[in-house]
This record gives C-alpha cells, sequence and structure tokens, in this order.
C-alpha cells in the first residue's frame, strides 16, 4: 500500500509518533475477520483517510509501524471488497452490533475536568454496566461470553457483539434495539391505562408480576416502592405523606392487586404510579451515540489501539472486571518511571498509575504518560533538552 | 414429507418450493402465464381466493405454481404498489385461514417462518388479559422478532425471547408472510425469458390503477420540492438509502402528505435505488415512513449535508434563505 502524503510533523508529533510505533510493535491486535474490514486512519483528525483495506494481519501491522496513526478505526462492516468506492461497490455482508458510551454528565455536580474527568467515567460506566447486565444479557439474551467490552481511549466505553445473528441484523432491527435501550418513544400511558372491565367499570391496568421487557422494569420499581416500610423513600418519588401512608396502611392488598395488573386498587394513585413510572424510565434507559449503533457503515476505534487525544488504550477489558476497571492505572500505555519535560502555560492535576502530578505554568518534568496526554490533548509542548 | 393440503391452502410456505423442485420440468405454457395474470388481478382487487375441496398433489402442485408465477410476473413488472398490494392480500386472505386452523396446522405454518417459535404456557404475561387465566402463548427468538419488523419497546421480552399472545402472533405472521411473497432477493431479471416479459406487460395493462398514480403535484411541496430531495427520490446506491429515506419521509410529513400517499413517495425512492448486494426495501422505508411519521421531526440540512446527500444544492437553496428558518 502507498505511504499516506507526509505530513507537517512538529516535535512533538514526532515524539508522540515514536512512542506509538514503540507501543504497536508489540502490541497491536487485529480485529476478526480483518480483510473484509475497512479501516480508516487519523493523523490530525480521528478519521483523515478511510476505506483502506489489508490482505493480512502482517501487512496491516507493517503500515500501522510504518505510518504510525494517532487514530486507527475499523468498520463494525465486514465487506466483500472492503475498499473499494462508493459504499455500494464493498459487498456488504453483516455488521457487528456496537455501542458507545461517551456522554458527559455535566448537569450532575462535579468537578469536571475537561482533560480527563473521572466522575463522568464512572458514571458511564455504571451505564455500561448497565447495558450489559439488564438489556443485553437480562432482555436481550446475549450471554457474557460474546460480549466484548473496551474502554474508548477517551470519555467512555464501547461494547461489540459479533454473532452471526448478530451481523444479520438490519438497519431497522438496529433501530428498534436502539429504541429499546433508550426508552425512545415510550408512552407509559401505553403500559398504564385505562380499562373497562365488566364487574367494575373503568379500572387503571399496568404491568402485572409475569410482565417483561419494559412492563416488568417499571412494575418491578413501583413494586419496591410500595413494599417500602420507609417514608423517605415515598418522599424521594415526590409522594406526599398522606398519599404514603394510605399506601403503606394497604400494602398487602396494593401489591396483591399490582401482581394482577390492577393498579387501581386504591383510588386517586394514577398520578403517583405516572410519576413513578416515567423517573424508572428515565433511571433506567441507557444514552448511548446512536449512529455508532444505528450506521452499519460506521467506522469505531480498534481495541487496543492508542487514542491520540490522550494516548491512552482502547482498553479491552474483561466483562468481569468492568465495575474495577480505571483506565488512569490500567489504560496507559507507556511507562509511569519514565520522565519528560514539557512546557505549559496552564495548571493542571493528574492522576496516572496511582501517582499525582501537579503540574505548573511553565518547565516540568512529568512521567510519560501524563506528559504524552497533556501532548496529545495540545495542553502543553516539549520543553527542549 | 410434503403435506399437500397445507401446500393448497399456504402455497408459500417453504414445501411448495420443494414440491415444485421435485416436480421441475414441465414446460412452462401461456395458458399457465394467464392465470398468474388473473389471480394478481383478482388478489390486487381484494377478491378472495376460492380453495379447492381437493387437497390434493395435483391441487398442491397447481397452486405452488401459480403462486411461483404469480411472483415471477411480479418481479418482472416491477411495480412496487402492485406487489406491495398483493401480498398484503394474499398476506390477510392467510392470517384469516390460519386463525381457525388446529393448533397443529398454526404450529406448521407459523414455524416455517419462525423457525425459534415455542409455545408455551404462562400466566397474565400481556398486560390487559384476563387476570390469572392461563392462556397459549407463543416465543419467538429476539432475531426472529426483529426480522419481521416488530415493535420491541411494548414486547414482552426476557432472556432473548419474545411472548406473545395468538392475536398479537398472528399480526407479526402475517406481516412475515407479507414478507416473504414480496422478497425477490433471489430473482434475477437476467434470467426472465421473453414470454414472461410479454405476460408482465398484459399485467401491467390489466392491473387496476393503484390508490391512483402519485400526482407531480404532490412533489413540489415546500420540502419535496427542494432540489437536494428530488435528488434523493431519484434513488441513491447503498449506504445512502437510509438516510435518504429518512429525508424524504421528513419532507412528507413536514408537507403534511397523508400516509398513504406518502407510501407511494417512498415507494417510488425504493424503485428508483439500485438493487445491490443489500437490497433496500419498500418495507424498510416504510418503517422509516412510520418512525417519522409517529414523532415531530425537523428537516435537517445539516444531517444531508453531513451523508452526502445533496450539499451541492445548499448555495442555491430556498430554505437557507430565509424559508422555514423560523
Amino acid at each position: 500500500m502507498d505511504s499516506f502524503p507526509v505530513q507537517q510533523e512538529t516535535p512533538e508529533k514526532k515524539f508522540l509518533k515514536e512512542r506509538f510505533r514503540e507501543y504497536y510493535l508489540k502490541n497491536l491486535e487485529p480485529p476478526p475477520d480483518i480483510t473484509k474490514r475497512e479501516f480508516g486512519f487519523g493523523f490530525e483528525k480521528k478519521i483523515d483517510y478511510r476505506h483502506k483495506s489489508f490482505r493480512s494481519f502482517q501487512e496491516f501491522s507493517e503500515f500501522v509501524s510504518r505510518e504510525v496513526p494517532f487514530f486507527i478505526s475499523y468498520s463494525c462492516a465486514r465487506y466483500e471488497f472492503p475498499s473499494l468506492r462508493p459504499m455500494d461497490r464493498k459487498g456488504y455482508l453483516g455488521s457487528d452490533l456496537a455501542f458507545d458510551l461517551d456522554r458527559t454528565y455535566l448537569e450532575e455536580k462535579h468537578e469536571h475536568s475537561p482533560v480527563l474527568c473521572n466522575y463522568c467515567l464512572n458514571r458511564i460506566r455504571q451505564d455500561a454496566v448497565n447495558l450489559i447486565e439488564e438489556f443485553l444479557v437480562s432482555d436481550f439474551g446475549f450471554s457474557r461470553e460474546e460480549i466484548q467490552i473496551n474502554y474508548s481511549g477517551s470519555k467512555g466505553f464501547h461494547i461489540h457483539l459479533q454473532s452471526k445473528p448478530v451481523q444479520e441484523l438490519s438497519q431497522e432491527a438496529r433501530k428498534q434495539i436502539l429504541d429499546y435501550i433508550s426508552a425512545a418513544g415510550l408512552d407509559v400511558e401505553k403500559i398504564l391505562r385505562r380499562e373497562k372491565t365488566e364487574e367494575a367499570g373503568y379500572i387503571l391496568r399496568g404491568p402485572t408480576k409475569h410482565s417483561e421487557g419494559w412492563a416488568k422494569k417499571l412494575f418491578d420499581a413501583a413494586f419496591k416502592l410500595v413494599s417500602s416500610e420507609n417514608l423517605e423513600d415515598f418522599a424521594k418519588d415526590g409522594i406526599g405523606k398522606v398519599k404514603a401512608l394510605k399506601i403503606m396502611d394497604n400494602r398487602e392488598y396494593v401489591l396483591k392487586k399490582m401482581e394482577e395488573g390492577n393498579w387501581d386498587s386504591l383510588k386517586g394513585l394514577e398520578g403517583v404510579w405516572n410519576k413513578l413510572l416515567k423517573k424508572t424510565v428515565q433511571l433506567r434507559e441507557v444514552e448511548v451515540d446512536r449512529q455508532v449503533t444505528f450506521d452499519v457503515a460506521r467506522l469505531i476505534r480498534l481495541p487496543n489501539s492508542i487514542h491520540g487525544d490522550t494516548g491512552l488504550i482502547a482498553k479491552k477489558i474483561p466483562l468481569s472486571e468492568i465495575s474495577d476497571f480505571d483506565p488512569t492505572r490500567e489504560a496507559v500505555a507507556f511507562d509511569g518511571n519514565k520522565m519528560m519535560a514539557i512546557v505549559t502555560d496552564k495548571e493542571f492535576r493528574l492522576e496516572m498509575l496511582g501517582q499525582t502530578t501537579e503540574i505548573k505554568p511553565g518547565k516540568n518534568k512529568v512521567p510519560l504518560p501524563a506528559g504524552i496526554l497533556l501532548l496529545c490533548k495540545k495542553k502543553a509542548l516539549l520543553y527542549p533538552e | 414429507m410434503v403435506d399437500y393440503s397445507l401446500v393448497s391452502k399456504y402455497p408459500f410456505i417453504s414445501d411448495a418450493k420443494k414440491l415444485l423442485e421435485e416436480k421441475a420440468g414441465n414446460e412452462l405454457r401461456w395458458e399457465d402465464l394467464e392465470k398468474g395474470i388473473n389471480r394478481i388481478v383478482s388478489v390486487v382487487r381484494g377478491r378472495e381466493r376460492s380453495l379447492s375441496a381437493d387437497l390434493s398433489l395435483k391441487t398442491a402442485h397447481e397452486e405452488a405454481s401459480l403462486y411461483a408465477i404469480s411472483r415471477l410476473l411480479l418481479f418482472t413488472l416491477n411495480n412496487p404498489l402492485a406487489s406491495r398490494k398483493f401480498a398484503e392480500e394474499e398476506a390477510k386472505q392467510a392470517a384469516n385461514l390460519l386463525a381457525l386452523e388446529t393448533e397443529d396446522v398454526f404450529f406448521q405454518v407459523a414455524s416455517d417462518f419462525f423457525s425459534s417459535m415455542k409455545q408455551e404456557n404462562r400466566e397474565g404475561v400481556i398486560t390487559g388479559i384476563s387476570l390469572g387465566e392461563s392462556m397459549r402463548i407463543y416465543s419467538i427468538s429476539l432475531f426472529d422478532y426483529l426480522k419481521y419488523g416488530g415493535s420491541l419497546l411494548y414486547a414482552q421480552l426476557e432472556a432473548g425471547r419474545v411472548f406473545m399472545g395468538k392475536g398479537e402472533f398472528l399480526l407479526l405472521l402475517k406481516k412475515a408472510i407479507s414478507y416473504r411473497i414480496r422478497d425477490s432477493s433471489a430473482m434475477s431479471l437476467k434470467s426472465i425469458p421473453q414470454m414472461i416479459k410479454d405476460a408482465a406487460s398484459e399485467l401491467g395493462e390489466r392491473l387496476p390503477k393503484l390508490a391512483g398514480a402519485i400526482s407531480m403535484a404532490m412533489y413540489k411541496g415546500s420540502y419535496l420540492g427542494l432540489e437536494c430531495v428530488q435528488k434523493i427520490l431519484k434513488g441513491l446506491p447503498e449506504g445512502k438509502r437510509y438516510y435518504g429515506s429518512m429525508a424524504l419521509a421528513i419532507a412528507c410529513a413536514k408537507d403534511k402528505i397523508p400516509k398513504e400517499e406518502a407510501v407511494k413517495v417512498m415507494a417510488t425512492f425504493v424503485a428508483n435505488c439500485r438493487k445491490t448486494t443489500h437490497p433496500f426495501t419498500l418495507r424498510e422505508a416504510i418503517s422509516v415512513l412510520d418512525w417519522v411519521y409517529k414523532r415531530n421531526i425537523g428537516f435537517s440540512c445539516r444531517m444531508l449535508e453531513a451523508n452526502d446527500l445533496g450539499g451541492e444544492f445548499c448555495k442555491v437553496c430556498r430554505l437557507k434563505k430565509g424559508f422555514g428558518a423560523k
């Protein structure tokens, strides 16, 4: 394959390229079916060039070591001819199902770090666990073995599913999956509705103890609340003391009726249920980047490659370790015992590999991973030694 | 072992194909094609298919051939509206018939579409059913369910299986039958003999006008008339068709075109799209339309530009000159 046009290389870029090359010489991993994937590479942006393909892992590996891109992405789709253009000439064969969780939680009170925000990352990790456990495993029936998760290398996590039935999902099916996990368009009033009965006239009908899907999630939330013996739990859900006491006094009866699908055992609670169910939807829905899941022509970061905005690895994580995964320890690509000199005009406080590095304006000697992070973020320059 | 009575009544099941393969070799005659034309015209007009009392091998073979010829004629005619109407009418009649069948027959036909189908006995799984009463329900795999456009949001979904009562399952089965009848992905125009092409032309002349031709005036709405939308309407290659269909559907919604009319716009788009290794079907286009019509979605020039759909018209576009800016 031809080389890409020579980029304007600053000393920082040259330095980063050398470090990235050292990493790739030992750590590059191919995606499954590498010859059927389209690749994209970024030298300035995340993707400057795409529609590349390789005949073997060796060819790919040689290319990466020679060109040292700052970003490596590959197609979720498999193609007969991955390098052909336009897209319809590629011969689509199927596509993995991928989820990209990378939102920021700016609306929640915390000290947000624009460089690497641990708070946001923790919240996204919770979302990822929720997506896997509650939706992918519990509802969709995927086995844990077929779910692959990796840190994105920056602000979030990527989840990949690659089984054969997944490959065959149409775009419409992918949209259904997205709508389900994000509860897009879910109308609580369709789940909790007034229905005419012969015996009791109109009653409020809702999910039963045998319900599944979203109806079950909503039933479980309401059942848990009604089972509570703590007035504060009701208050948290915006239920006043009078109504809460009414529910508590009739708890067994209300629960029994709810199990049967009758949510009208106590009158005047329709508003309470509606509010509670809407809150449950908000709490349990998972926000993902819809385009990544939906668009089968999309490119996504290659697991275990380095993210050029952080110098961190898009590290594959065993599912059992996701809850404890700390990217500042486990996604660090470079030796924390080595030091480098940088110059910056701002103050930073970085935690990496368990060490806290205070950076002041001016010249600083910092551990290599912290220095590379700031160079990648363009927050510092190399200090010539 | 092929069940002749099933094939006679439901010539779209896999056994019908097997039967035709076993008995292949008869030369196609003009009268067979004429029977096919008559059948299509009759079905499209909404007339009920009369079932022969004789459910023997001979009837099964005749029905299977007639069905195959009908599909071939419709494929050759390349009129998505007619194909859709035919498939929907056939599916409707089949679903009505299936609702009256014994549980065994129902299961046999349904599992031909949903190989993962199981019968389950569960209590009150579906909200709104007689409480505490045991009812027969069915379950299929999530993938089978999604294949035929089932909506997941309100589905009774657990561990990769979707549970349904008979009524809901029949609706899904009807969709599946309709999709199978319409599916022409295994057919190729190259191998169609001239005799069939001639018969298809005749079919085109005999078919009733389906809900009127699409008026050109419809295409000149505020949004449908945009040059980028007009370009999309002429068809798109793989990779762009979904965004294209989304833009078309939004344009229809913004122009307040009734959904039945918008279906025709989508059908025109589908017909104009090139058939590639991964065909874009009317079903996909209509599901986009359904999605858009349920929501209030803005027309996004940025999205069109980002997906390389007519960005070249932006400089001269009236939207950027203030039209619709508010």
